[in-house]
């Protein structure tokens, strides 16, 4: 049994402040991707993350926890992505060592439509061998968590200003919430071939998957309307929540989070595909598409789905009837508690513990290599996330440039989340077979951070992604020589 | 890195919203804005028209006829002495032997007044308390006997032994139960209030020499008389006497603060009704209606009654168990100017009085005689009835309610915006404003300060017929600062100032109908400020 934990480590229970901060990372609907990785196709990261039809120079690539110790993963990586504002705008230190949250700010920087999310990717075990120049077969196991949370700017408007506040009241509104969080486990095992004289290079990675939690807001409606003359209260409401493996040990702090059985026992069984073309149109110029995380998972274990148990059923509150009170005073509070009793009766929800289905968030990946000299090349990448029933773009433009064999690196500029200014580098180290590699699509979100109960998190950018790993490497094949 | 970020140590914040509640909705009829501060009113709806009229009622009850007549305990004396006859028959009988003899006594009944005359008394309660002291020596059977009182068909009668007074006098209390014997009184028609008692006296012969002389003495009570029925003659006895009153509380005119507005009535009418639960016939004399309120004044010292109105003739029920309703004719309507006049005064209570004789014409012929039964009561039903015809100006309440706003509330409230809608159907206009008071009754503000009052209802508009039209919408805000909510949480009664006048200020008569309605709604809008304490 795989145990990497201590008992202090894995009971740690988790505080408001950790969910908070749970909460405020978790951001846009691509953070999972790492753009930079795109034009690194010699690293066997990319063939697995990025599009499997890419392949490594070396012959043999293996990639296992030993390897890079003292860290219990070969390579890992996150990223963390806001729109709408950096975790220092919200979080702040205050006066006597006291944390602040500073609202204001995150309603000034609120937009109409806002998205936090987060993904973190700890990689247990790589490996990719080349049969010969045309056949390339990969083997990989990962830990995969991701979360994203749309919502709404009138929702938090909301929350934070109340229901008579300027442009809220007399205004029909529908607060949005999306939430989406999975964790699971990811055995792919892949494989590359070239064709037509290695112009064209396709790969497919078939994905077995296990999953450890979940949460999904299936249907999230709300419409809520305040009269501006009266006051009067009116909304409904239509959501259903489908959950699993958060109630039996997630939530409450008491999961070995590095079992064995924790990562590949839950019985939440999937499966998934990534394939991916390149097409070599000269010497100069390479295009190349994936398509990546077509998979489901079906949930049966620590299931729950909360469902209205009136979908849609409205509710409209005017104020209690003096008649009905005649013979008794009442105060305002009793008038709450009437309201807040009307809105929970209606919105009262139903549990049920019935398996599901849960798809993974697909992604689409298209880039544009050229090549400048041997040393020298540039890309253009598109990732698109295809998650609650949109697409979210994000564009990467970056220069690489390998001045020595054993070292190569890039910069780049990319577009993500509908946020500017991310400049990312990419650093890889490879004397001998060893080969240290790290990346960031916004090296200052990384760099510049504050450390949350002492965990350091990127606190000053909305965008900040990190990867880094060790592989072994043997061998050069002929076509990359 | 810049900053250690504690998050178990995240420092109160405050969550600072604008949050607006519906307080009010409410739909009022006549009825709803009446009776809510008038418990004791009734409104009544005509079911042609729909015109609305506001009645209280009142009832002015007599005595019960246990209450009317009172029956005393009742004494008389028998006796029984062995004659020298009776000692030599005895005497020469053998021991064992028996002799029959016996007395009676005549009962003249005394009720408590003396101009009460009984025929027949049906009793549901009594005894016969005969206290015996005999010194005969010789065992006796003693047999009491009313024949007039019968129950079920069986005349009263009842034995007891006295044993022989051989040491001495023998003393001995015998107890009868008279309840629901029927006892009359008249001797065969002959007389009245007279009853004889029978005592059958059987002697049976011991050892001992029997007397001349020797004699038994019976004290005859009959104690704790409770009548269900009495037929008779009852006499002219006032039945209501002049002093005994009922009072009407107006209440609407409670809360009017004295010596404010006009107010106008047009069609005010009070009605009796009689119910005469007495078998005796009756004759009103004397009714008097006035009105009263502590430190008012009134254009008439009293509503006269119409003209034959007195004296009232009330017939007797024809059996025990029924009664008989007079309703004379109505008092007031719209040319009764003295009612209206005093209505319009708006008299905090109406006061009414009246005197009613028994047996007007004299003795009960025979055939026709008087009855009560011990439930037997006389009913004034007394009504005045007010229909919403008239009008009213610068008419002004005053009110104390008991308020709180609770604690939490107002602790965290920082400011308040109170907004109210009025649709009014009603052809009035109200202008009110409130004052916020400690326990002490201290004002510690008020809702309006810089006016007196403010209007918040408008009235409807109407036609000539003094109908409504159309119903008026009036919105109002009201602002409470933050010093004003401040204080609030002191704030344990609020006092409601209100000026009513009907519309253009009372100078148009206005109907009100049953489908009138006043549609309130209050909302506020309050800062607040919450602490957060994560």
């Amino acid at each position: 049994m795989m145990n990497f934990a201590t008992e202090s480590e894995t009971k740690r229970p988790l505080t408001a402040g950790h969910i908070l901060l749970l909460l405020l990372l978790s951001c846009a609907a691509n953070a999972q991707s790492i753009l930079l990785l795109g034009p690194q196709r010699g690293l066997i990261q990319s063939h697995l993350h990025v599009n499997p039809a890419f392949t490594p120079q070396e012959q043999f690539t293996l990639s296992i926890p030993p390897l890079l110790l003292p860290f219990p993963s070969p390579g890992f990586g996150f990223s963390v992505s806001s729109n709408a504002f950096a975790l220092s705008d919200v979080i702040k230190p205050g006066a006597n060592g006291q944390t602040l949250i500073d609202t204001k700010t995150w309603l000034d920087n609120v937009r109409p439509m806002n998205t936090l999310s987060a993904a973190v990717q700890a990689d247990l075990l790589s490996a990719g061998f080349r049969l010969n120049d045309r056949h390339f077969f990969s083997l990989n196991i990962s830990n995969r968590a991701e979360i994203n949370w749309d919502y709404s700017g009138d929702m938090i408007e909301l929350l934070l200003k109340g229901n008579g506040s300027e442009g809220i009241l007399g205004e029909e509104i529908s607060p949005y919430i999306h939430l989406q969080g999975v964790h699971y486990t990811d055995i792919g095992l892949g494989y590359s071939t070239a064709l037509n004289d290695g112009r064209l290079k396709a790969g497919m990675r078939l994905r077995y998957l296990i999953g450890q939690e979940h949460v999904q807001t299936r249907k999230s409606e709300f419409n809520l309307f305040t009269d501006a003359a009266d006051f009067a209260i009116k909304g409904d409401a239509d959501i259903r929540i489908q959950t699993a493996g958060l109630h039996n040990g997630i939530l409450q702090g008491d999961r070995e989070l590095l079992s064995s059985a924790y990562l590949f026992g839950t019985g939440n069984r999937g499966g998934g595909i990534d394939a991916g073309v390149t097409y070599r149109i000269n010497d100069k110029l390479e295009l190349a598409a994936a398509v990546r995380d077509l998979g489901f998972i079906r949930w049966k274990n620590d299931v729950r789905t909360y469902s209205s148990k009136e979908p849609g059923a409205s509710v409209e509150f005017q104020g209690i009837d003096l008649i009905d009170y005649s013979d008794e005073p009442i105060t305002v509070e009793e008038v709450f508690d009437q309201l807040t009793d009307s809105l929970l009766a209606r919105f009262e929800l139903s549990e049920d513990n019935k398996a599901y289905i849960s798809m993974l968030n697909v992604k689409s990946t298209f880039s544009l290599a050229y090549s400048i000299n041997e040393k020298q090349s540039a890309c253009l990448i598109i990732n698109n996330t295809h998650y609650d029933r949109r697409i979210h773009p994000d564009i990467s433009i970056s220069y690489s440039y390998a001045p020595k064999e054993w070292l190569k690196t890039s910069v780049a500029w990319s577009y993500i989340d509908r946020t500017a200014g991310n400049i990312g580098i990419f650093l890889a180290v490879q004397p001998g077979v060893f080969q240290w590699y790290l990346c960031s699509d916004n090296v200052l979100g990384v760099f510049f951070y504050d450390r949350y109960e002492g965990i350091p998190a990127p606190a000053y950018a909305r965008h900040a992604s990190l990867r880094a790993g060790f592989n072994l490497t043997l061998g050069k094949s002929s076509s990359a020589q | 890195m810049k900053e250690d970020i504690d998050l178990d140590n995240i420092g109160e914040t405050t969550w600072e919203p604008e949050l607006a509640i519906p307080l009010v909705n409410s739909s009022f009829t006549i009825k709803d804005l009446l009776l809510e501060a008038d418990k004791r009113g009734q409104v009544l709806t005509d079911p042609v028209t729909g015109l609305c009229s506001l009645v209280y009622r009142g009832q002015l009850v007599s005595p019960s006829g246990a209450q009317f007549v009172i029956l005393p305990d009742q004494n008389f004396q028998a006796e029984f002495e062995a004659s020298v006859s009776d000692a030599n028959n005895i005497n020469t009988l053998p021991t064992g032997g028996t002799y029959l003899t016996g007395t009676s006594t005549t009962l003249t009944f005394e009720p408590d007044t003396n101009i009460v005359i009984i025929d027949e008394l049906t009793l549901s309660d009594g005894d016969l308390i005969i206290d015996i002291n005999s010194n005969i020596n010789q065992d006796v059977l003693l047999t009491v006997t009313v024949p007039a009182a019968q129950k079920n068909g069986q005349v009263f009668q009842e034995s007891f032994p006295i044993p022989a007074a051989t040491g001495g006098n023998v003393s001995q209390q015998i107890r009868m139960d008279m309840s629901g014997y029927v006892i009359d009184l008249t001797q065969g028609g002959t007389t009245t209030n007279t009853v004889t008692c029978n005592y059958t006296v059987l002697i049976t012969k011991t050892s001992a020499t029997l007397q001349a002389g020797q004699r038994i003495t019976m004290d005859n009570r009959l104690q704790d008389l409770r009548f269900s029925l009495i037929r008779g003659d009852f006499g002219q006895q006032k039945l209501f006497n002049i002093d005994d009153r009922d009072t009407i509380a107006l209440s609407l005119f409670k809360n009017v603060v004295p010596d404010s507005g006009n107010f106008r009535l047009n069609q005010a009418i009070a009605n009796l009704k009689i119910e005469n639960g007495f078998g005796i016939p009756l004759r009103i004399d004397t009714l008097l209606l006035e009105p009263y309120g502590s430190g008012q004044t009134f254009p008439y010292p009293y509503i006269p009654t119409p003209q034959g109105y007195t004296p009232l003739y009330l017939a007797a029920p024809a059996a025990p168990g029924q009664i008989t309703v007079t309703t004379p004719p109505s008092i007031g309507g719209p040319n009764a100017i003295e009612l209206n006049a005093i209505i319009s005064a708006k008299p905090k209570n109406l006061v009414y009085g009246l005197e009613a004789l028994s047996n007007p014409n004299g003795p009960p012929p025979p055939g026709s005689r008087n009855f009560i039964s011990d439930t037997s009561r006389v009913r004034i039903r007394f009504e005045i009835i007010m229909p919403f015809y008239g009008s009213a100006w610068n008419f002004t309440f005053r009110d104390t309610t008991p308020f709180d706003l609770g604690s939490d509330f107002t602790e965290y409230l920082t400011s308040a915006e109170l907004r109210s809608t009025t649709t009014n159907g009603f052809p009035f206009d109200v202008e009110m404003n409130i004052d916020f008071t400690d326990s002490d009754y201290q004002v510690l503000q008020t809702l309006k300060p810089e006016t007196e009052f403010e209007r918040v209802i408008e009235s409807a508009m109407i036609n000539a017929n003094g109908d409504v039209t159309q119903p008026t919408v009036r919105n109002t805000r009201f602002l409470i600062n933050s010093n004003e909510v401040a204080q609030l949480k002191d704030v344990r009664h609020i006092i409601v100032r209100a000026k009513g006048s009907t519309t253009n200020n009372g100078v148009s008569d206005v109907k009100i109908y049953d489908h009138y309605r006043l549609d309130f709604k209050l909302g506020m809008k309050g800062n607040f400020n919450f602490p957060v304490q994560p």
